[in-house]
């Protein structure tokens, strides 16, 4: 009997030795390569790091240019049959980064709404060094759920992210686009006043990878952002967007704005809104162009910049070679294929045509993310100027964006380090006589005159913004840009107004959906698009 | 202590005393099978413990009398009782029997039970059945042999992964595959792959089609094989075993006069099988519309002055409405002159042949303290996708040691290394795609030469005209190119080395008491290198990177396991016997991924090293770490050994779930009452059981899923490093709970005529509640996916196996049959979900659903848009309208009947052995064979081409066509009856298009039924009188072939096995996986 007790208390011995292990069985529970740690700024710079801002091969080949850019002709494509139809898959994932991260983008709802929670929970100490981190980062995420509605029209946007809130699914509706404009241009006016008197701290100049803690240029980006927006809304809704307008013109101080304080010859560095890239960034764009959208665009390059000897074509575009029995000759010219190339022509003429310029687009690896610019901001003075105050300021206006956007082209052509020839920028009366003396120049008649406004925008805009390319000329109907609609299947024969909403969403958020199913067809215009 | 003395002593004298009185002769004799003498027979006096077992030449001797009967038995055989009735030589043939009755199945934790006993339905599987047909793994040989279970093997050959599907679908998210138990040690199957498993079924992810786990298990080493399918056969296994168990027990030492010495030798060839069926007469291009819109002539030529037709070939063409292959004299895209001719076998030709060849020595050997049996195994494979190679050594060592009379030891060890080089891939991007596509004119073999130039350099597209030997027209399938490129140029090489054991003490602690305990490791080190070549000269890089790439991985897996086992077990009286057991279960699983990378390029050319990086060297490295323990106890009493009955409990600590929620419990209860030992039976009913049992088993998400955590990444930015922070596309969940399967089961078992037929009929019926699943969800909520409990789904079914002896004597035939139904249903879902979407295709014209009190797995798809009157409404361009509002069912992806008919059929030294598996009901949804539909490939497409295969005539710019369709419906602006004429490539373009305004219903959904001739076996067995002058106790050859044709099958263009992944509703659909393949070869299988 003695025996076996002594063997049943070894027993016993052995399985107590594994009692312990509750504790090990809780303690490894959490991933070892993940961390648990709710940081504010955290979440900040990851919202910031945002691949659909910053020049990144997917967001060009995948989006950029196969969706707004061949709608707006910034980039160039093949004629092929289904050349305007929409990319489900494309489409969705430009979707799903806006609102969720793990994709190509920073995923800006998601980190916005995870920042919100913290900070709702936070103690008032801790609010008050973190209000600059949410303030900017509302900035960032209006930018970017602006351009959404730009897309599709109606998106969820008040309700969405019920997950980081609640850590529960609960389908968000989809709020009104001209609610949600109006919501953005409210909230950007809130912005300029936080930041009109907000101190920068070093914890939010290290986190801040965009503006490195500058409040006054995220004050400046704030106003220039919401300036976008109304000339956005201004074929819509013109009081607003003039009395609005007008008001941030005609207080500068007040309504301090990305526009290079009058200088042609400024410094986008200092003082545009740009994501730079990560210092060890290896990855260019070249595979993004040459895998389709590598030559020069009819209109933009034939009708727009040659005629205007414009001073940024050598920026814009390299010539090509056509090599023969291997001998390989540069064009004589830039030259782009007329946009009625057959796919034939296109695949036998190539050569012969001008391509993305190396230097500034192509193998850039110091090529910045373009959010805002000073061009940009001047070319919305000169509308506005034009539109409700006078010609002599929008002249101004105008010709200074011209002249900052060659500045800028050229800046980030100089950006490229890698030992490919970059351009010296013009001499002064190259520049003088482009915006002076040629076809660029600013017009006499009304009518012409808003038109070129528009028109060097979309030049301005390029590839790189082809989202607010697309936007513009939706609105303006500037350029007159003509599109082959032969040979296209069914139901594809002419670009869209809009995008209509990717199938996983239509799927998954069914309910809120059908309140706006009706409305989502490709040739529904997006409610600023009124002409 | 006295008291036992005495009676020991009586026992003696009274024992002595009964040998003076019944003289006892020696018998000796021979004991065969079908196919020759057979080792390792037991041969017992019936009611007593004297016996002895077969010499290797299959002799016995032994000492019985007259009176006496003898058993013979063996696992796997029927056994005969035989009368010694004064015969002192007896022969003895024994039948094969793939399911007796007094066999003993090992069943949970490696406890033996004799199969009369057990409460719950076993499928137990023989060494032979899974060796005889020369398959690579084990896994492949079980098809159609066990009923309820469902064998899907992943295309691409002998390192691809082989999925096992118990008794339908038991969860919707994770662990959908059986628990291996090898020698009673958990092994690793995929988990090193977490929940994503070894093979995704989609477009972008890693395009290698994976291996498993089980892939390592040497058949040849394999004495048997159980599935324990239910809960309450499961139930001691917790919440690994929610998919069911599969037991392997491996060879031992035989008892033999010296070295046994066992020889196999398979050898095969692999071809391509199964490809669509393609159309040989129209060559590239579209409809008139579009080829003169890109610049073609109507018909779909280019003006080529250098051709000597003045024309060429619209090699950018993906569809094939162009112009007819006659032989014309054109100019390629190559610049060579070629005849524009159908290339039949051009899909074909893709592929190349393979094959494989497995040899095995097997050395045994028992003495009284030791038995070991040590086997060496080389598998050479060589897939049909080109470029995959494979080698597998294999080492198993079996032992058993006793250390006293009372404690003995059982070693096992098994040793794998495995090569794989250049893995085959899914072909979804290749042939799956547009650009992928080649016509029907292109030449493979010109393919095959040109994917890399003359200096080795990857192929440049004709606007490449800087890099060298550019092609002088711009061609469809460069995605084609690129398959070739990495299977044919660049080296992906994995080594793995794989070493699990087990070490087992059995200790007899005293009268009635038994301690057993194990200790068991299975440890794989794999690692990787994969080699990708410059893809042009240096001097073509552009200025911030190059080409080609090094990568290299190291992973470690490691499981520790150990269990202990204390059993009491006496009689209660004559009648009552009862068992009871208490114990441990314990495991530790580690899994280490650790990868490095070049970026951006290789610095000098085809130099293969980290230190080669053109940037900065990438590096990442993954940890998991798994820890999970058990009590257990378990009860079994019987009574007058015909009523069963037997009670477990599991309480379970797993580390993958939330901390509160991370300790449950599972019992079960199972009884069994064998009437036909109970009541007088009828003269031909032999044998009759019934069983009933009742289980609970769980089942835990794998490591880390439910986290919620966030990715730090240190971002180098212009203000330095500064550390970001997100949430993931897949949001975690602190509440998750363990699914925990609820089953019932009943069944029967009978043998009629003296055992000549058998069956066994087993119902079951279960709910799996708190449903784990990662619920897909628009991104609008902040994330892709979360993990939640999300209902309870449930299934039910039938499964029937028969064996039949329908022929005996000389000519014999023995017949296994099984067919197993089953139904899986979703109960409830949990609040706010309708539906659960599992696969949507074609921007959601098709979706996998799952919805509440529907079957799971039903398709839905969008229809046809009909009017009021429910006629179909026809667009302004003559086409169809799609209804994108609403969804129709369209069948299901889940088979309503599975099941086999395996056959043996002797003749003298002949034996041929077939088997014969079919599904039915099932649908499958193939987008790739929409697309080549659409692109006029196939010769479904041919229809309406031409007048004599139905095309209308029309006139059209005063020309007349033949090739017209005119769809029967209403126009959808005006309501009138469509008039409107489109030609046939323009409706086959359109309507077969990819995404929403297609008719995915009709391109891409299938029905999938078959009936396939798996695998059969020819064998003839050498004269012993000519193989014992070799010194070989038995030589038998056979022909052998596998995969060898369909019956039956009902999709034409697409193999009814082309499904790929690990989820459970990848069985239904295909993304463009590879082509099947058929194999041919021979075996030699001797001993010594």
């Amino acid at each position: 009997m003695k025996k076996y007790i002594i063997k049943a208390g070894l027993f016993v011995v052995l399985a107590a030795s594994f009692s312990s292990c509750k504790k090990d069985i809780d303690e490894r529970y959490l991933d070892p390569e993940k961390s648990t740690t709710k940081s504010i700024p955290g979440f900040f710079t990851a919202m910031l790091n945002n691949d659909r801002v910053a020049a990144k091969y997917w967001n060009v080949r995948t989006f950029l240019s196969v969706m707004p850019g061949t709608y707006a002709q910034t980039s160039y494509f093949a004629n092929s049959n289904g050349a305007y139809q929409q990319s489900d898959s494309y489409s969705q994932q430009y979707w799903d980064d806006f609102y969720s991260p793990g994709g190509n983008g920073s995923g800006p709802m998601a980190q916005y709404r995870t920042m919100e929670t913290v900070y709702n929970t936070a103690t008032e100490s801790e609010k008050a060094s973190k209000a600059i981190f949410m303030n900017a980062a509302k900035v960032v995420l209006i930018e970017q759920a602006a351009k959404m509605v730009d897309l599709w029209g109606d998106i969820p946007y008040s309700e969405a992210g019920s997950l980081i809130t609640s850590s529960s699914i609960v389908l968000p509706k989809y709020d009104d686009q001209k609610a949600l404009y109006t919501q953005f241009i409210a909230d950007l006016k809130t912005a300029n006043t936080y930041f009109a008197t907000a101190t920068t701290t070093a914890e939010f100049s290290k986190y801040d990878i965009l503006l490195s803690g500058s409040v006054s240029k995220w004050q400046r980006y704030a106003n220039s952002l919401r300036l976008r927006l109304l000339m956005r809304i201004s074929n819509s809704d013109e009081s607003t967007a003039r009395t609005e307008i007008l008001a941030m013109l005609n207080a500068p101080a007040t309504y301090p704005l990305v526009d290079g304080a009058g200088a042609a010859s400024y410094s986008p560095k200092a003082t545009d809104i740009l994501l730079s890239p990560l210092t060890n960034n290896t990855s260019t764009l070249i595979d993004a162009f040459r895998e389709g959208s590598w030559y020069a665009t009819d209109f933009m390059l034939n009708k727009v910049m040659n005629p205007a000897n414009d001073p940024r074509i050598p920026v814009y575009y390299d010539k090509n070679s056509v090599t023969t029995n291997g001998v390989t000759v540069q064009n004589p010219t830039y030259k782009a294929m007329p946009y009625d190339f057959t796919a034939a022509q296109q695949e036998s003429e190539f050569a012969k045509y001008a391509v993305v310029d190396s230097a500034t687009l192509f193998q850039n690896l110091n090529l910045p993310g373009i959010v805002i610019t000073a061009s940009e901001v001047n070319f919305l003075k000169a509308e506005a100027q034009e539109r409700w105050g006078n010609t002599a300021a929008a002249k101004t206006a105008y010709d200074l964006a011209l002249r900052q956007s060659v500045s800028f082209y050229y800046y980030l052509n100089n950006l490229n380090t890698s030992g490919i020839k970059t351009e010296t920028m013009p001499a002064a009366d190259v520049i003088d006589a482009f915006v002076n003396t040629s076809t660029a120049t600013y017009p006499a008649t009304p009518a012409a005159r808003l038109a070129s406004i528009y028109t060097q925008k979309w030049v301005h805009y390029g590839i790189m913004q082809s989202t607010e390319a697309w936007s513009e000329y939706r609105r303006t109907g500037y350029p007159q840009l003509l599109f082959v609609t032969a040979g296209k299947l069914s139901g594809f024969d002419v670009p869209p107004n809009r995008l209509i909403y990717p199938a996983g969403e239509k799927n998954y958020n069914r309910n809120n959906y059908s309140a706006v199913a009706a409305k989502d067809t490709r040739l529904t215009k997006i409610f600023w698009d009124v002409n | 202590m006295k008291k036992l003395y005495l009676k020991s002593i009586g026992v003696l004298l009274f024992s002595l005393l009964t040998m003076i009185a019944y003289a006892q002769t020696n018998i000796t004799g021979t004991v065969r099978d079908a196919t020759g003498v057979l080792p390792g027979v037991n041969v017992k006096i019936k009611g007593t413990s004297v016996g002895t077992t077969t010499n290797k030449d299959g002799n016995f001797s032994i000492a019985a009398k007259s009176s006496d009967v003898l058993v013979i038995s063996m696992l796997g055989y029927s056994p005969k009782e035989i009368p010694v009735s004064g015969q002192t030589t007896i022969n003895v043939n024994l039948d094969e029997s793939s399911n007796n009755l007094n066999e003993v199945v090992v069943t949970s934790l490696g406890i033996k039970r004799e199969q009369k006993s057990l409460g719950y339905s076993v499928a137990t599987v023989t060494s032979k059945q899974l060796t005889e047909a020369g398959n690579t793994n084990f896994a492949s040989a079980l098809y159609g042999k066990a009923a309820g279970v469902k064998i899907t093997t992943a295309p691409g050959g002998a390192n691809s992964a082989v999925n096992v599907q118990i008794r339908g679908i038991n969860s919707l998210n994770y662990s959908q595959q059986p628990l291996y138990v090898v020698d009673g040690v958990m092994i690793r199957n995929d988990a090193q792959n977490g929940a994503a498993g070894a093979n995704n079924n989609n477009y972008w992810d890693d395009q290698r089609i994976r291996g498993n786990g089980i892939l390592d298990i040497n058949p040849s080493d394999i004495e048997s094989l159980t599935v324990l399918k239910g809960a309450s056969a499961t139930a001691l296994y917790g919440s690994d075993a929610n998919s069911g168990v599969v037991v392997i027990t491996t060879k031992k030492g035989l008892k033999g006069k010296g070295l046994g010495i066992d020889f196999n030798y398979n050898v095969g060839i692999e071809k391509a099988a199964f490809l669509p069926d393609f159309q040989n007469i129209y060559g590239p291009g579209y409809d008139r519309a579009t080829n003169v819109a890109n610049g073609a002539t109507e018909e779909g030529w280019i003006k080529e002055a250098t051709s000597p037709t003045g024309f060429r070939p619209y090699f950018r063409a993906y569809a094939n409405f162009g112009p007819k292959m006659e032989g014309q004299q054109v100019k390629w895209w190559d610049g060579s002159i070629r005849s524009y001719s159908p290339q039949p076998d051009n899909y074909a030709k893709v592929y190349e042949t393979g094959y494989n060849s497995t040899a095995n020595v097997a050395i045994s050997k028992q003495t009284d303290n030791l038995d070991y049996r040590f086997s060496a195994t080389r598998l050479d494979y060589k897939g049909t996708q080109p470029g995959n190679t494979m080698q597998k050594n294999s080492f198993n060592l079996n032992s058993t040691v006793k250390l006293s009379p009372k404690v003995s030891a059982d070693i096992i060890v098994s040793y794998v290394n495995t090569k794989t080089q250049n893995r085959p891939y899914q072909l979804g991007q290749v042939l799956g795609s547009f650009s992928g596509f080649f016509s029907r004119a292109e030449d493979m073999d010109l393919m095959k030469q040109k994917f890399q130039t003359s200096e080795g350099y990857k192929y440049s597209t004709y606007d490449q005209t800087a890099r060298p030997e550019p092609f002088i027209y711009n061609i469809r399938a460069t995605n084609l190119l690129d398959f070739f490129w990495n299977q044919l140029r660049n080296q992906y090489d994995e080594t793995e080395n794989r070493l699990y054991s087990s070490a087992t003490i059995n200790w007899a602690v005293a009268n009635h008491v038994k301690f057993r305990t194990r200790v068991g490791n299975d440890y794989t080190g794999a690692n990787s290198q994969n080699r990708q070549f410059n893809e042009y000269p240096l001097a073509n890089n552009p200025a911030t990177s190059s080409t080609g790439s090094y990568t290299t991985t190291q992973g470690q897996y490691a499981i520790l396991y150990g269990d202990a086992l204390l059993t009491y077990d006496n009689k209660i009286g004559e009648d009552f016997t009862f068992s009871a057991s208490g114990g441990f279960q314990g495991r530790t699983e580690h899994y280490k991924d650790l990868t490095a990378n070049t970026v951006s390029g290789l610095v000098s050319e085809n130099f293969f090293s980290l230190t080669n990086s053109y940037g900065v060297v990438g590096a990442k490295e993954t940890r998991k770490e798994l820890a999970k323990y058990a009590y257990l106890g378990l009860v079994n009493f019987s009574y007058k050994n015909f009523l069963f009955l037997e009670g477990t409990a599991r309480q379970e600590y797993a580390s993958t779930l939330p901390n509160q929620n991370n300790s449950y419990f599972y019992p079960s209860v199972n009884s069994g009452f064998v009437f036909s030992d109970a009541f007088k039976m009828p003269e031909f009913m032999s044998y009759g059981k019934l069983r009933a049992s009742y289980g609970i088993v769980g089942n835990a998400p794998p490591m880390y899923e439910s986290n919620i955590s966030y990715t730090q990444t240190s971002l180098q930015t212009v203000n330095g490093s500064v550390a970001s922070l997100t949430s993931g596309s897949n949001y975690g969940n602190n509440n998750l709970k363990p699914e925990m399967k609820h089953e019932a089961e009943f069944g029967l078992e009978a043998k009629f005529l003296n055992n000549r037929i058998g069956l066994d009929l087993s119902y079951y019926t279960n709910r799996v509640k708190d449903q784990i699943l990662g619920l897909s969800t628009s991104s609008v909520v902040g994330a892709k996916q979360q993990l939640v409990n999300v209902g309870e789904i449930g299934s039910k079914g039938l499964e029937l196996a028969l064996n039949a002896s329908i022929l005996t004597g000389t000519f014999r035939w023995d017949a296994r049959a099984n067919v197993a139904a089953n139904r899986s249903k979703v109960y409830t879902l949990a609040g706010g979900v309708d539906e659960i979407n599992f696969y949507t295709a074609e921007q959601n014209t098709a979706k996998i659903v799952a919805r509440r009190g529907e079957n799971l797995g039903n398709i839905y798809v969008n229809p046809r848009l009909r009017n009021a009157n429910g006629d179909l409404v026809i667009n302004d361009d003559g086409l169809y309208v799609m209804d994108k509002s609403s969804y129709v069912k369209a069948g299901n992806i889940l088979p309503k009947l599975v099941g086999g008919f395996s056959n043996t059929l002797s003749y003298k030294s002949f034996a041929l052995d077939f088997t014969v598996d079919w599904s039915l009901g099932a649908k499958m949804i193939s987008p790739p064979t929409k697309f080549l539909t659409g692109a006029g490939m196939l010769t479904n497409s041919l229809q309406y081409r031409d007048a004599a295969n139905g095309g209308v005539t029309y006139t059209e710019n005063g020309k007349t066509y033949n090739d017209g369709v005119l769809l029967t419906g209403v126009n959808q602006t005006t309501g009138l009856p469509n008039t409107k004429i489109v030609t046939a490539a323009d409706y086959y373009i359109n309507t077969y298009n990819w995404g929403e305004d297609s008719w995915t219903e009709d391109g891409a959904i299938f029905k999938n039924n078959y009936v396939k001739m798996r695998e059969a076996t020819l064998s003839y067995k050498i004269p012993a009188a000519f193989s014992s002058k070799l010194h070989i106790n038995n030589l038998r050859v056979s022909l052998v072939g596998r995969n060898l044709f369909y019956l039956y099958r009902t999709m034409k263009n697409l193999d009814p096995e082309a499904a790929l992944g690990n989820k459970w509703w990848s069985q239904g659909v295909d993304v463009g996986s590879t082509a099947a393949s058929r194999s041919f070869g021979f075996s030699l299988n001797a001993n010594f």
